[in-house]
């Protein structure tokens, strides 16, 4: 079993598991970012930044690996 | 003693010469909270039914909030108000910079300026010394060349804010300018200080503002800035800025592109936060107390000249790039640094210009009429063409009206291409496949502007294409953000690093002694978007529902190309939206408050105002 941990920010994270900004996901086999997300019912537009584990801006097919922590962000509202 | 607060209100009227400091009642903050709530209810009460909004009669209102000025994060937002030129009706916009802060340790915490002056003046605000001085060696000068120059001549410890030769013309969507680079960029408030003959406002203030418990409130703001910066991803939020958004706009098929035509632009990559933040960015710039800093100070050699410009952020690229298909950020941001210098909002500069090439494009303009090139992606066109707006140089002087003048102006079904509400030019976000972002544009009180409900998350997690619910989000999203505008600080904390609303409460709590709940501030915030939206109605004639409608290009025209193609919301759907909306806010089916809603509100002067002109 693998552990991912989505955190967010803003409004993402009203669409969370109870408007919380961290979610621990657990599936038995590596997945994107894309289906994790699924896994929560929250739609890909949502989502404008991945960081990985290590900081660097990924996409929605970056796998991340067990136990690491994927921040995903959304959009920015404009100026 | 009203903590968080200067406790004055400073009255210059410039036909007379009087200046007077005014004490701000405890009703004043309690009901209306600051800025934005200042402004409406000013304004609303002072300014005569039926007032031209470029003659003496009008009046600018100068506002900053409680919060603004003190040790918090994003304290540095202060409101320009007026009687728009542009609409007719109420007309705000905020602004960052640092004259928020300024003005209240100069002592006030708002500004009304009335009547005119006979030559060019500037206000001169030194703490309790204020003139009216003479601004003829600045007058006709760019917006930030002249801050340049009152900065030299008064001294760096001055904070200044201009208006460019579009101000001083009268463009009915001239621009307030700040910092260089800042605006109060809507409803054409620059154009009601030009009338003024008002060409800058120069503060300086070294008084305190009082709150309960100085210690406390450095203890409270310096633990919410480390609540902003421990925000997951607090760093990805600085290097682009705003325009970060633009990939993501196309990506969902809403980035305002060639007029509106579509809403997918193919060379957003080369227009998009990546190319700003890796090609012309020199470095990141905040307003009073930010800290996340969304200004970008740019550099970029264009047109034989070599400028610094803060941005362009996402609205100017989409207005300016996708709009006007100017393909590359250098082009963006060297039509920015025009724009602000001339002191043209950019949202309504793109639009217009826009409007112009799809007319002569359709013939229903000729070459001969515009009197000079005007091609899709060209910036030599779109420069030219600002400053003959910006000086009302041949047909310059028709767009300098905006686009709903100049489709009256220019007929042959033009009115289609004009992409405006209530004559405010729609900003970034094209609304085909976006029934609540189309709702907030409609029923913006200022006319076609986003920030008072940036709802298009909302739709994509609801649906694009269901019309449920959709109101109650708006009409959610139109109390809590321009609160912000009423507090004089700054939303993007909140909406974009999500530092939470609670957190507010105690800052509130902490300056001003006074506990709000988010209820309390949500009242406020429905009373001063029932007062705008009466003092539209009681402003123009007509209004109402029929100002409340999209441009027909929304409603009749699938889009055309990108992830929306095919999208459009009809006439009847935006009833449907309208209705609901109407019926949730209190107000009948024609768009009018109900008096027992404005009983509700305290605004019983406004029902009786209103009934007395058979407008209820």
């Amino acid at each position: 079993m693998l552990r991912i941990t989505l955190q967010t920010r803003g409004y993402l994270q009203q669409v969370f598991p109870d408007k919380k900004d961290t979610v621990v996901v657990e599936v038995e086999r590596p997945e994107a970012v894309r289906a994790l997300i699924a896994r929560l019912n929250i739609h890909p537009d949502l989502v404008m930044v991945v960081l990985s584990g290590d900081g660097q801006r990924r996409d929605l097919d970056y796998v991340p690996g067990d136990g690491e922590v994927v921040t995903i962000l959304p959009p920015i509202s404009g100026g | 003693m009203l903590y968080g607060y200067a406790g004055k209100i400073l009255r210059v009227n410039l036909t007379t010469g009087n200046i007077k400091a005014e004490p701000l009642s405890e009703e004043m903050a309690r009901d209306y909270i600051g800025g934005r709530g200042f402004a409406a209810n000013i304004l609303y009460r002072e300014i005569p039914a039926g007032t031209d909004p470029l003659s003496p009669a009008n009046k600018v209102v100068v506002a900053a909030g409680p919060l603004s000025g003190l040790f918090l994060p994003g304290s540095g937002k202060i409101t320009f108000a007026s009687k728009s030129p542009a609409t007719g009706g109420y007309g705000d916009s905020n602004m960052g910079g640092h004259m928020a802060s300024e003005l209240k340790y100069a002592g006030y915490d708002a500004i009304i300026i009335e009547g005119a002056a006979q030559k060019p003046s500037y206000l001169y605000i030194d703490d309790d010394h204020v003139e009216i001085r003479d601004a003829s060696k600045y007058w006709g000068k760019g917006a930030m060349i002249s801050e340049r120059m009152i900065l030299d001549d008064l001294g760096e410890d001055f904070r200044v804010a201009t208006i460019g030769p579009a101000g001083e013309n009268l463009v009915k969507y001239a621009c307030v300018s700040h910092d260089f680079g800042r605006q109060s960029g809507r409803t054409g408030i620059a154009a009601v200080l030009g009338s003024k003959k008002v060409k800058a406002i120069a503060i300086r203030g070294t008084q305190t503002i009082p709150v309960p418990d100085p210690e406390k409130m450095f203890e409270v703001g310096g633990r919410m800035y480390e609540i902003c910066f421990a925000k997951p991803g607090f760093k990805e939020w600085t290097p682009d800025g705003t325009a970060g958004v633009t990939d993501w706009v196309n990506q969902i098929g809403a980035f305002p592109t060639k007029n509106f035509w579509t809403g997918y632009f193919e060379e957003h990559k080369n227009i998009n936060g990546q190319s700003l933040s890796s090609r012309i960015k020199v470095l990141d710039k905040g307003c009073f107390g930010c800290p996340i800093p969304c200004g970008k100070y740019a550099k970029v050699d264009m047109g034989g000249q070599s400028v610094n410009v803060e941005g362009p952020e996402y609205e100017t690229i989409a207005l300016l790039g996708g709009n006007l298909m100017l393909d590359s950020i250098e082009k963006v941001a060297y039509a920015n640094y025009v724009c602000d210098e001339l002191g043209l909002d950019t949202i309504s500069a793109g639009n217009v210009i826009a409007f112009a090439m799809e007319c002569l494009e359709k013939g229903v303009i000729t070459r001969e009429q515009v009197g000079q090139e005007l091609r899709w992606g060209s910036i030599d066109d779109a420069v030219k063409m600002m400053h003959a707006i910006a000086n009302r140089k041949g047909i310059g002087d028709v767009l300098a009206e905006g686009v709903r003048y100049a489709a009256e102006k220019f007929g042959g079904g033009s009115e289609k291409y004009a992409i405006h509400v209530k004559g405010l030019e729609w900003s970034g976000y094209e609304a085909r496949y976006a029934p609540s972002m189309m709702l907030a544009y409609i029923t913006c009180d200022l006319g076609g502007h986003h920030n008072r409900a940036w709802a298009i998350t909302h739709d994509v997690a609801t649906g694009r294409d269901s019309l449920v619910g959709k109101a109650d989000k708006v009409i959610e999203l139109q109390h809590v953000r321009p609160m912000f505008d009423n507090l004089g600080a700054c939303r993007l904390q909140w909406v974009e690093i999500g530092f939470e609303l609670d957190h507010y409460i105690e800052l509130i709590e902490t300056a001003t002694g006074y506990h709000y709940s988010w209820e309390d501030l949500m009242k406020v915030s429905e009373r001063v978007w029932n007062l705008t939206r009466s003092f539209s109605l009681r402003e123009i004639g007509d209004f109402g529902r029929k100002y409340d409608y999209p441009p027909a290009r929304f409603m009749e025209e699938p889009m055309p190309t990108g992830p929306a193609k095919g999208k459009y919301i009809p006439r009847k759907q935006i009833d449907t939206l309208l209705d609901e909306y109407y019926d949730k806010r209190g107000w009948n089916r024609e768009g009018k408050p109900k008096r027992e809603t404005l009983d509700s509100l305290k605004l019983g002067f406004v029902a009786d105002e209103l009934a007395s002109l058979g407008r209820l």
